[in-house]
């Protein structure tokens, strides 16, 4: 017992604790190399055009400020003695800032230890503006053995350059442990191309005058001085809201692994029960002895007090070794989907290892309360009852309950999310839904029990064996309903997510073969994550799209843009030829002819939204949205909305001509080409990956082995967490059966005294066990299609607002049905057989 | 187009100025004699020079009597000869170093900041006037030659000053070309404000306090200052009462022995009023204090032995420094040095002005830097 | 009354049984030997081994020395399951506290002892109406044990006991359980039945009254027979 609960916190902390750390490897700033910025000044789209600084210098005036300027990208990093040709290249981030400036931060910071610091020590020269040097965190130089005076190559945008390394940066506890790379700005403002950018610049405070007055007058003269040109903000709020990003992936995390322990709940549950049973006479004899129930109460609580206690501790060491396993596979999820992250391992967080602990604690006692009270209730007479009575869970004698929470379930989904403004949106009533129809239909089916047996009565049968376990489904014991719950939770779980994954696949698979329809596809390598920067620039892609193989060309631009205060995407597609006409899959099509190439007259664009923008921001066609481009704020109109499974902020769609206009930039993000007739593929995508070895060129075969792979990668942890609830199933109807044995023993030693063999007890144990599993399992059926709907049609759907369609995986089904009736008569059989070697207790 | 007519301009620039100087070995102009200086032209920065520095000491007080002392230098450093200024925000041509001190002298405290930036968006010294930037520190002239000092240590110290000129600027040499040692480069352009009457605010660790006082101010323009065997100077300026000042370096060689072209000269309010060598004054320190930081020997409290142009009979003068621990450490210069406010007494022990000694070469290698 | 003892086969016969429980000898070279149709009474103290004895001689035990043969077969000889299918056929069973099965119906536990030997359904369903009529509880044949009373409840035991006509009968303290009124009943009722099927029995009680069933008393004493003695 003490290892359920054990693992049922195990798996909840490590869930959290990776959560937490791949969230937080979220470096959002230079904060690496400056120790801890206290101000962030940015635009509020695009980025930081340098001939705004003269302005900055002067509203700032004679304040004692640092201003640290900073360029930041992502780059691919192709190690020294790698093939060419690797598809996959880790991406890291790439700093850029004013190695000079830097080092007088560490003069405002007294105690030293700013990395900055160690920016060339007094005497030896820094290479200033040098294209080719590159300074490495400490995590960069362990992880790819790389060291000073080295040589590596990065990928910038879609072409490799050829670095050394100046000198790696010695390790610090505040932020340096990220894996990153540094330069000297205008350096890496030549590399990329952006020579006039910047992406923001970070003000850091003498120590003295951190955190007082000084704070808001800063604020007061940039933002006097902005002209709506820059927004200062805080880095804790920068944090907090990259956190909140994650917040819905990581709250669905967590409920899911909670779910787990539930089902534990219910096995210890049975297994405390059984124990007050088997210790009926010792009760009642301490309560002839004049014990009180307040005492028997208090000692049976204790006893689960102490499991709750010693099994939570296990489990958050259990947990702790889980998460650093589990960090991995969170972090890549995150890091596709949100921003990139660097994490090596997961840290121990006090605040998470309380609330597993906690938990585990408060679901052995809940667990416990129940027999505990059974137990506390025993009249002293009990005691020497060798029938053992009808005692049990009365909760599942109230089928009518069963029904009421159904009701009570199907309510629920029927109210909205719980919105953090439009950044995070939780379906916390979805989820108590889904706990709803799970207790409802626990319920039902226990209660279904005698119906069963009535049901199968007629059938009788001539084997004394089945009669006999036929016979214990007239009056079902609390045992029996109780596993049968078990059953139906456990079964209902593991089915519901298997149709989750099941309907999620077939709704992404249908949105692939609708949109991958090129031959070959392009992105510029490194560029795996939502956040990453580079992009392939015009004279690249113009070039490969006019080569004389390529039929047509799409290709894909994009920005990260606010809206409503939430980060979001602003994209357009450029078709070359022009004619060809576009592809998307509509939830609602334009009901028009659209041009969002041009504005209308009122100066309105066209523009296409996807589903998860609308939903977020409860938008629909026809309606208006005004957007900060940094050619000022346009507005635009909604004239369709399509599906895109690509990221879950959502995304606006507008014509390539004013997006490049607005932005100034024309480079793209990804690029995909169709050939001509007859070119064959693989020598055209081989071609181009030598003549590009900046760029990532897949063909549309390639493709689709990789998002496969991608799929099990990223669904690893609900698989585990599956057969985990399965595992806990079968183990808990063998307990259950177990326990029976024990109680029965006495009637198992008339059986073999009146006769029946061995084999003939296994075997009714075995009918026994696996028409309750067979309830259960039907019961578990029909809770998975319910819980399916559930999370498909309210959670998901809430959680980041995709509809994806409905897909009943039948053979999994049935193979997981067949897989826990199987076990569950096997496991019931061997149970039976083991009964039937106990010795029954004779008197006198 | 737009770059090429820059380079024009600045090859215009530079090439008027090197009519005027000569030009190093690595391509950089050093001073020669007749500087034929223009000002406010000659005020501003000289790029086409290794070095360059805009030097301000000063003593400040408060009404309720409380004294401090405060040094403010802006140096400039060139990396690449030809002169080229920014033309990007964080340019790669010329370094800016900067130092602020302030000495307490109630409190017995030495605070100081130093910087180093490059050229770019927030350090610069602009050509053609008097414009210094270096962070939030900054430096600018009026018409009236009248400079607006602002500056800051850390979190502890604002100062936000003007400092009009009492008397006309002194160009120190021969018309402003001073010799510092043998070889034709070892020479700079010197040019100087030695009474600067101040007014202003001085924050002091959260405390506004109204300030008055006077300063000195150098400007001084060279691509070496140093000959390969002088390892560094002794420097003072004094402000005396009777409204004279002096000026003395002395050049110490590696044997310890002033160089030749170490100088000490008076200045009266209509200019210099004489000019004497090596062999002419003494100096000598009454005491030395020991660095805890840097274990440079600093030789503190000098006797200054010198004639007087009035009378022309020799003068003892004692530079008293208000406290011994005036060092700055020179973390990002690798360069340490001390800088002290003192009082300047006369042989009763009398205090007839106030003065600013300036030790360097004690702790570091200053030849190599200077070089 | 007594059956004559020579020349007819035992039902029962123990030889030299001896049998130890931790250090403790619970039986201590016992012999036995029961004929068709006899009735013994085996009396006791508590720990005495009594049942210890009882389970060897069933079957359900084995002794660490000695043999038992029922119904001529070396129990020693047997596996459990073919131990368990000897006393399908031979053995019936009463005891103390009843035992029938709570989850089946009196005409059900009845019932079943014949399942298990194979017996088909019609004659099963002949048997058992017969047996319920015989202890006299037809009118209760679709109650469940804990519906029924405790003289009610040795009825249907009883009747389990008989159904499948064994050779032999153990009835350990069958009236124990009940109110002397109606466990002299019970006592009457074993007695005719076994007059009338011809069937042996062992009965083993505290009570003297069932001495009057039976043919003969045994006293068994620390794992060995005695003596008899005046009770205290």
């Amino acid at each position: 017992m003490v290892l359920i609960v054990a693992l049922g916190v195990g798996s909840f902390f490590s869930v959290r604790l990776a959560g937490r750390a791949a969230a937080s490897g979220f470096d959002l700033f230079a904060e690496a190399v400056t120790g801890g910025s206290d101000l962030v000044v940015e635009t509020r789209v695009g980025e930081f055009p340098t001939a705004w600084l003269p302005d900055f210098r002067e509203a700032l005036g004679s304040l004692p400020v640092k201003a640290v300027p900073v360029l930041e990208t992502t780059v691919g990093l192709v190690l020294p003695g790698s093939p060419g040709s690797a598809m996959d290249v880790p991406t890291l981030r790439m700093i850029g800032v004013d190695l000079l400036a830097v080092r007088n931060v560490a003069t405002y910071r007294g105690d030293g230890k700013t990395p900055a610091a160690s920016f060339a020590n007094p005497g030896e020269s820094i290479s200033l503006g040098n294209l080719d040097q590159v300074y490495l965190s400490s995590r960069v130089s362990r992880d790819h053995h790389l060291h000073r005076g080295g040589e590596l190559t990065v990928i910038v945008n879609d072409t490799p350059r050829h670095l050394s390394v100046a000198a790696v940066l010695p390790e610090d506890g505040s932020g340096g442990s990220g894996s990153f790379l540094v330069m000297d700005l205008p350096a890496l403002q030549r590399l990329t191309g952006r020579e006039d950018r910047l992406d923001h610049i970070e003000l850091v405070f003498p120590e003295s005058l951190r955190g007082g007055p000084l704070t808001e007058e800063v604020i007061r003269v940039l933002m006097a001085a902005s002209e709506g040109r820059w927004v200062v903000r805080t880095p804790d709020a920068e944090r907090a809201s990259a956190q909140s990003m994650t917040m819905a992936f990581r709250f669905n995390l967590s409920i899911l692994s909670s779910l787990a322990l539930l089902v534990g709940l219910f096995l210890i549950l049975q297994a405390l029960e059984a124990n007050v049973l088997r210790r009926r006479s010792e009760i009642g004899v301490l309560r002839m002895l004049g014990a009180e129930r307040r005492w028997l109460l208090g000692s049976w609580m204790a006893e689960a007090l102490t499991l709750g206690v010693v099994g939570s501790g296990l489990g958050l060491l259990l947990g702790f070794a889980g998460a650093q396993v589990m960090v991995r596979g969170v972090a890549g999820t995150i890091s596709s989907f949100y921003h990139q992250t660097t994490v090596s391992a997961a840290g121990w967080h006090g605040g998470e290892a309380l609330l597993a602990g906690w938990i585990g604690v408060v679901a052995s006692l809940a667990a416990g309360w129940l027999p505990a009270r059974d137990a506390a209730n025993t009249p002293p007479a009990h005691a020497f009852l060798r029938q053992p009575s009808r005692t049990g869970i009365r909760l599942l004698d109230h089928p009518m309950l069963g029904a009421g929470l159904l009701l009570a379930g199907w309510g629920l989904t029927r109210l909205p999310p719980v919105s953090f403004g439009y950044i995070a949106t939780l379906p916390v009533a979805g989820y108590l839904a889904a706990v709803a129809f799970l207790t409802g239909t626990g319920i039902l089916f226990s209660a279904l029990l005698p119906v069963a047996a009535r049901l199968l009565r007629g059938w009788g049968g001539k084997s004394p064996s089945a009669r006999y376990a036929l016979s214990h489904f007239r009056m079902p014991s609390g045992r029996h309903k109780l596993t049968v719950a078990g059953l139906v939770l456990a079964v209902g779980m593991a089915a519901g997510m298997v149709l989750l994954i099941h309907s999620f696949q077939v709704t992404l698979w249908g949105w692939i073969d609708r949109t991958l329809t090129a031959d070959v596809f392009m992105i510029p390598k490194g560029q795996q994550t939502a956040s990453g920067k580079q992009r392939i620039l015009e004279k690249t892609w113009r070039t490969i799209a006019s080569d004389p193989a390529v039929a047509s060309a799409e290709l894909r631009h994009g920005f990260p843009i606010e809206y409503a205060d939430t980060p979001t995407f602003l994209t357009a597609r450029t078709q070359l030829p022009v004619s060809t006409p576009f592809r998307h899959i509509w939830v609602e099509p334009p009901r028009s002819e659209v041009n969002l190439q041009s504005p209308t007259e009122s100066g309105q664009w066209q523009a296409f939204a996807s589903e998860s923008f609308c939903r977020r921001f409860g938008k629909g066609l026809g309606d208006e949205v005004t957007i900060l481009s940094p050619a000022g704020e346009k507005t635009l109109r909604i004239v369709g909305m399509f599906a895109d499974y690509g990221n879950e902020r959502g995304s606006v769609e507008v014509g390539a001509d004013p997006l490049a206009a607005w932005f100034g930039d024309r480079s793209a993000i990804t690029v995909s080409l169709v050939l001509r007739d007859g070119v064959p593929v693989e020598a055209f995508r081989t071609r181009l990956q030598s003549e590009y070895p900046g760029l990532n060129i897949r063909s549309q075969a390639l493709l689709r082995e990789e998002i496969h792979r991608l799929f099990r990668d990223t669904f690893s942890i609900t698989l585990a967490l599956q057969a985990i609830g399965v595992t806990v199933a079968v183990a808990g109807l063998g307990l259950a059966m177990i326990s029976l044995m024990l109680e029965r023993r006495r009637e198992l030693a008339v059986l073999r005294e009146l006769g029946m063999t061995r084999r003939g007890i296994a075997g009714s144990a075995a009918l026994e066990g696996g028409l309750t599993a067979g309830l259960g399992l039907l019961g578990g059926l029909v809770l998975s299609f319910i819980l399916g709907w559930v999370l498909i049609f309210v959670i998901n759907r809430q959680s980041f607002g995709w509809t994806l369609s409905y897909a009943v995986p039948w053979g999994r089904l049935a193979l997981l049905g067949a897989g826990i009736l199987v076990t569950g008569t096997l496991v019931s059989g061997w149970v039976g057989h083991w009964g039937a070697s106990l010795k029954g207790e004779r008197e006198g | 187009m737009k770059r090429g007519i820059m380079f024009l301009v600045i090859m215009g620039v530079g090439l008027s100025a090197s009519l005027r100087a000569g030009v190093t070995a690595d391509g950089f102009a050093y001073a020669t004699p007749n500087p034929s200086f223009q000002f406010p032209r000659d005020h501003g920065s000289h790029p086409e020079f290794r070095i360059e520095w805009w030097y301000y000491t000063g003593h400040l007080f408060a009404a309720s009597g409380r004294r401090f002392g405060f040094e403010a230098t802006f140096f400039r450093y060139a990396l690449h000869p030809g002169g080229d200024h920014a033309e990007s925000a964080f340019g790669t041509n010329q370094l800016y170093m900067a130092h602020m001190a302030l000495t307490d002298v109630e409190g017995q405290t030495f605070l100081y900041e130093e910087r180093l930036h490059r050229d770019g968006w927030e350090a610069w010294a602009k050509e053609g006037e008097l414009d210094l930037r270096n962070g939030n520190w900054s430096v600018t002239m009026s018409e009236d030659e009248t400079m607006t000092l602002k500056g800051s240590i850390r979190g502890e110290v604002r100062l936000d000053v003007r400092l009009a000129p009492q008397q006309d600027k002194v160009l120190f040499g021969d018309q402003g070309y001073s010799r510092k040692g043998d070889a034709v480069e070892a020479a700079s352009w010197y040019i100087t404000f030695p009474r600067l009457e101040v007014a202003g605010e001085l924050t002091f660790r959260g405390e506004v306090i109204p300030v008055t006082g006077q300063a000195w101010m150098d400007h001084e323009i060279s691509s070496s200052q140093l000959d390969p065997d002088q390892v560094g100077w002794d420097w003072a300026s004094i402000q005396l009462d009777d409204g004279r000042s002096v000026m003395v370096y002395l050049l110490r060689q590696k044997d310890s022995t002033p160089d030749v072209h170490s100088r000490l000269t008076w200045i009266g309010a209509e200019g210099i009023l004489g000019a004497w060598g090596p062999s002419d004054f003494s100096w000598t320190a009454r005491e030395t204090w020991t660095s805890p930081e840097t274990g440079g020997v600093y030789p503190v409290d000098i006797d200054l032995v010198l004639p007087d142009p009035d009378g022309g009979a020799a003068r003892r003068l004692r530079l008293k420094p208000v406290m011994a621990a005036q060092e700055l450490t020179g973390q990002l210069s690798g360069v340490p040095y001390w800088e002290g406010a003192c009082d300047v007494l006369d042989e009763a022990g009398t205090r007839i002005g106030y003065a600013y000694v300036e030790l360097t070469g004690y702790a570091g290698d200053l030849g190599e830097a200077m070089r | 009354m007594s059956p004559s003892n020579d020349r007819v086969e035992p039902v029962l016969e123990a030889h030299d049984l001896v049998k130890a429980y931790a250090r403790r000898t619970v039986l201590d070279r016992v012999s036995f030997r029961l004929l068709p149709g006899e009735r013994v009474a085996l009396m006791g103290p508590s720990g005495s081994g009594k049942s210890t004895l009882l389970n060897c001689l069933a079957g359900i035990d084995r002794p660490d020395a000695g043999t038992v043969h029922l119904d001529g077969k070396l129990l020693g000889s047997l596996t459990g399951d073919e131990a368990a299918r000897l006393r399908r056929e031979k053995l019936g069973t009463v005891f103390q506290f009843f035992h029938l099965l709570p989850t089946l119906t009196a005409a059900e536990n009845i019932e079943l002892p014949l399942q298990l030997t194979g017996v088909s359904r019609p004659e099963r369903l002949a048997r058992v109406e017969d047996l319920l009529d015989a202890v006299g509880i037809t009118h209760r044949r679709e109650a469940f044990p804990e519906e029924m009373s405790g003289g009610e409840q040795q009825r249907v035991a009883i009747a389990r006991a008989l159904v499948h006509r064994p050779a032999l009968i153990l009835a350990d303290e069958p009236t124990g359980n009940l109110d002397s009124k109606t466990g002299e009943a019970i006592l009457n009722l074993l007695e005719s039945l076994a007059d009338r099927y011809g069937i042996a029995m062992i009965l083993v009680t505290h009570s003297i009254e069932a001495l009057r069933i039976c043919h003969r008393t045994l006293h068994f004493a620390d794992g060995r027979f005695v003596e008899r003695r005046i009770p205290a």
